[in-house]
């Protein structure tokens, strides 16, 4: 499994393929322990329905008080500000990855190999980072201005902050979850369909609006629907660029301790994140789409450019510029600036003051990948259960099961750790702010991502393998750790490396939930940049981003050296 | 290979498909050299050949979905490229069926069917009238993928059809359909394809639905044109040793060329060659050219029998290590090891010699 299948595939592509999985039918199950794996199944999706069934009971308990809320001019705004983004940023995600794709797949754009890499790159930076990067260079008195201020005698920059800084930001980090997607099917796309338009008498350009975009319309609203949630729950690039959306004024009434003001906000967000997840559900059931290609595919040769290469290097250049070199370059000026400036005040030797600083890190970095590992095994773990029972037995309880855990898809992180923190403070006094609380947090923040991931993997293994496995004598749970585990072992480890990198990234569940005293990356880079110490920001940073992307790197180069 | 003169059938001489010296080289490689044939209205051409032999390539110049390199085609009495011009693929009025059919996904049966079409109500009647055609009536609101393989291959069918083309191309149609299915349809879409009076190109790698299939029959290796002829003529007279050998169950005996006639294992040969007396050559033997008479003094040994169902097939070993098959009735019960007398069964047989026909 590829990462950008990973991405893309989550639990929508999944479900359809699900579909055609009961079609075939599906004989025998292998499992006797299915008691076993129901009461797992059941606990984890009670971890789940505690965050949105907590928040209810809260915020009829308040009455009144959630009714003003849920009336007040705050929530409207938040909502407004939240559909603003959310619609904004999916529109022009969509209309920067669709030609990008196309000219990366199906062009012949000089040097797309090497684009088609760079362009899924942003997916790496976290929304705060690419935030504070932008804000550090373009703020009407940041780097950019103390440039052209010299040059040109400007002495403010127009304001980043607000709406068009958070679009902008936005849409730059999360156009990958539709370029992605949107290329898998360009690539893998029968190039005799395209042929067969042809010789129906229709033109080149005809071709691509009557059977190439329709063919796009799956891959590209299972995309927008990753951007659409994306932003419903990015928390640090609004905060940062002012933006208030929910996810920021939830915050905002919990630090200043109105949480039942900020239960009702957080349970319209949860809304309308339901509702998002279900027009795309209804979208998708009509069942359309079942397959792609059958036969031998063969490569399409690439469509000649001609003079429109350079328009079109133009465009793909100025997007990775944007979303890629300005952070990185960004991120180099402030480290390098981190060191010199250690040494000007505090007058110490170079060596080290830099070394004192960067040895800081260690404690931070330590705790960033510990908890990170604890979240990727535990759910990847708290997965499986459910996974298997929704792959190999279908059923109304498993289905059930499936559509329950999908809740949490809804679940943007600062909920979840809000509605924690309430149980911790109120029920569970002993787990508060420990690190098996915010595991589970964790654990019910990625839960879709990972069963999205597994089930792909799972369905791959044909349920004939089993039973070969089972007419050879052995028994069921003997031939799961000797014929499926190995099977799904790659899928598995790409699922816990994908929750793995999100989980180094996750903020507002940290930043509530973490015990105190306990600091990692993301908290040290987040209070470095709301301080504005810009360049003190920059080391953990780069570190949060090395740490995270190497066990991508890993996975990509094994999916690269199989193919 | 030239092209060779094509028969004509009941005067109705009119040529739907003519290509001249076509070639088309991928980088360094040949893949099409120097192929010519004409394909007159409403027959069917049958190109075959293993796979890679250039094949499906023709079939592309053919509908425009790759650039000549040299030659020319003309389709309707309309040159459609040649060394100046081309025409792209939509205004040739070529239909084509594809391997894997191309059905589109995201459309409906009935919507793939009248993808050529408009939206009007005689369209719509139009788009019903192929489907019954292809023995789909009232499938039009499925889709694609509620459809077997060989209902998708009729759809398929049916909306290259609905263009009316000029010739229409079909590239190994029947491959992904299995076995007891291939039969049937194979008769159904050659009947069909009679009934509607359509030109026709296949492409196949099966020596049997070439046969089968064929008014016409062109054999490919190579990237070159070996022998078109009557699907009769390819198989009773090959031109070259592979089109012999590949039209299936051939093995081929060493000869040696007399005054009169030709020196075999098997014995005399009658044959009056321009050869030199003297020169090797080889005889193309069918199972069914070849009999044998269970004999105590014979010099050949049956080392095997297989069953077939309608008859036996034997083996036999010849003196020197040459081995024949022959094939007898199923009443005709042998067994392995005995010895026998073999002898020709025709004597219109084809030989080679450096691979030619003499």
């Amino acid at each position: 499994m590829s990462i950008s299948e990973l991405v893309s595939g989550g639990i929508w592509n999944a479900q359809r393929a699900q579909r055609r999985y009961i079609s075939i039918g599906q004989r025998r199950w292998p499992f006797p322990s299915s008691i076993f794996l129901l009461i797992a199944s059941l606990i984890v999706v009670s971890l789940v329905l505690l965050v949105p069934g907590y928040l209810l009971v809260r915020a009829i308990g308040a009455g009144s008080e959630t009714v003003q809320t849920l009336a007040s001019s705050r929530t409207w705004a938040a909502l407004g500000n939240t559909v603003l983004l959310t619609g904004a940023v999916v529109l022009s995600t969509a209309i920067i990855s669709l030609p990008m794709a196309w000219l990366i797949t199906s062009s012949d754009l000089p040097g797309r190999r090497v684009w088609g890499v760079l362009a899924a790159l942003p997916l790496v930076i976290p929304s705060y980072v690419a935030a504070y990067l932008y804000i550090s260079l373009l703020s009407p008195r940041g780097v950019i201005q103390g440039w052209l201020e010299p040059l040109l005698g400007i002495e403010r920059l127009p304001s980043i902050y607000g709406f068009p800084g958070a679009w902008f930001v936005l849409t730059l980090i999360s156009y990958p979850f539709v370029y992605l997607p949107v290329r898998a099917v360009l690539q893998r796309m029968d190039p005799s369909l395209l042929e067969a338009a042809r010789s129906l008498g229709y033109s080149p350009r005809q071709a691509f609006w009557r059977v190439t975009v329709p063919l796009l319309r799956p891959a590209l609203t299972a995309g927008s629907l990753l951007v659409a949630l994306y932003c419903l729950r990015d928390f640090g690039a609004v905060s940062l660029l002012r933006f208030g959306t929910f996810t920021r004024v939830i915050y905002n009434r919990y630090q200043v301790y109105r949480l039942n003001e900020a239960a009702a906000m957080a349970l319209v967000l949860v809304a309308l994140a339901g509702i998002i997840l279900y027009l795309d559900h209804r979208s998708q059931s009509k069942g359309r789409y079942a397959r792609l290609s059958a036969g031998s595919a063969r490569a399409a040769s690439p469509v000649r450019l001609g003079v429109w290469k350079w328009p079109a290097l133009f465009f793909v250049g100025l997007v990775v510029f944007l979303a890629l070199v300005v952070p990185a370059g960004g991120l180099s000026y402030w480290f390098w600036r981190g060191l010199n400036q250690d040494w000007a005040v505090r007058d110490l030797g170079p060596t080290q003051s830099n070394v004192a600083s960067l040895a800081a890190l260690a404690r931070p970095a330590w705790n960033s990948f510990v908890v990170s590992l604890g979240a990727a095994v535990l759910t990847i773990s708290l997965a499986l259960p459910i996974t298997i029972l929704v792959v190999r037995k279908p059923g109304r309880v498993s289905h059930t099961l499936e559509r329950l855990s999908y809740v949490s898809s809804a679940l943007p992180g600062i909920v979840i750790a809000l509605a924690y923190v309430f149980i911790g403070v109120n029920f569970a006094r002993p787990l508060y702010q420990t690190l098996p609380m915010l595991l589970i947090a964790y654990m019910v923040l990625f839960l879709p991502q990972a069963i999205g991931a597994e089930r792909s993997s799972l369905m791959q293994v044909p349920a004939k393998l089993e039973e070969a496995g089972r007419s050879l004598g052995k028994r069921s749970s003997h031939v799961f750790r000797r014929v499926t585990l190995p099977l799904v072992r790659p899928g598995l480890l790409a699922a816990a490396v994908m929750v793995f990198l999100t989980a180094m990234k996750e903020l507002p569940t940290t930043l509530i939930l973490s015990p105190i005293g306990f600091n990692t990356l993301a908290v040290q880079v987040w209070s470095n940049i709301t301080e504005a110490f810009f360049a003190r920001a920059a080391a953990p940073t780069l570190l949060l981003i090395l740490l995270s992307s190497v066990p991508l790197a890993l996975i990509t180069l094994r999916d690269g050296h199989n193919n | 290979m030239a092209a060779q003169s094509i028969e004509i059938e009941s005067g109705y001489n009119r040529i739907a498909l003519r290509c001249r010296s076509l070639t088309k080289a991928f980088g360094q490689r040949t893949v099409v050299h120097d192929v010519s044939f004409n394909v007159a209205a409403g027959d069917i051409l049958v190109l075959v050949g293993p796979s890679g032999c250039g094949k499906t390539t023709t079939l592309r110049l053919v509908a425009g979905f790759e650039h000549l390199d040299g030659g020319s085609v003309e389709i309707a009495g309309q040159i459609v490229a040649d060394d100046e011009r081309y025409l792209p693929p939509e205004k040739r009025r070529v239909g084509m069926v594809f391997q894997d059919y191309a059905i589109f996904p995201h459309l409906s049966v009935g919507q793939n069917v009248g993808f050529a079409l408009g939206k009007s109500r005689a369209d719509r009647e139009r788009v019903e009238e192929l489907l019954s055609l292809v023995g789909l009536p009232g499938q039009a609101a499925k889709m694609p993928h509620e459809l077997s393989g060989g209902e998708q291959q009729r759809v398929s069918l049916a909306r290259a059809l609905s263009i009316e083309p000029a010739v229409l191309l079909l590239d190994e149609p029947f491959s992904n359909l299995d076995a007891t299915l291939r039969t049937g349809v194979r008769a159904e879409v050659r009947a069909l394809l009679k009934r509607v009076g359509t030109t026709a190109v296949f492409v196949t790698h099966d020596q049997e639905e070439a046969l089968l299939l064929g008014d016409q029959v062109g054999v490919m290796c190579n990237g070159r044109l070996e022998q078109i002829g009557s699907p009769e003529t390819i198989f009773h007279r090959p031109q070259t040793r592979f089109v012999a050998e590949f039209l299936g169950q051939t093995g081929f005996i060493p000869g040696e060329v007399m005054s009169d006639s030709i020196q075999t294992p098997l014995g005399h040969l009658p044959r009056l060659t321009s050869l030199p007396v003297g020169t090797p050559v080889e005889i193309a033997l069918r199972p069914d050219d070849v009999t044998f008479e269970p004999d105590e003094e014979g010099a050949a040994h049956i080392i095997s029998r297989q069953f077939t169902g309608m008859t036996y097939i034997y083996r036999l070993e010849l003196p020197g290590g040459i081995i024949v098959q022959s094939q007898q009735p199923h009443e005709v019960r042998v067994a392995v090891g005995m010895t026998a007398q073999v002898r020709f069964r025709s004597v219109e047989l084809p030989v080679f010699h450096d691979g030619l026909a003499v």
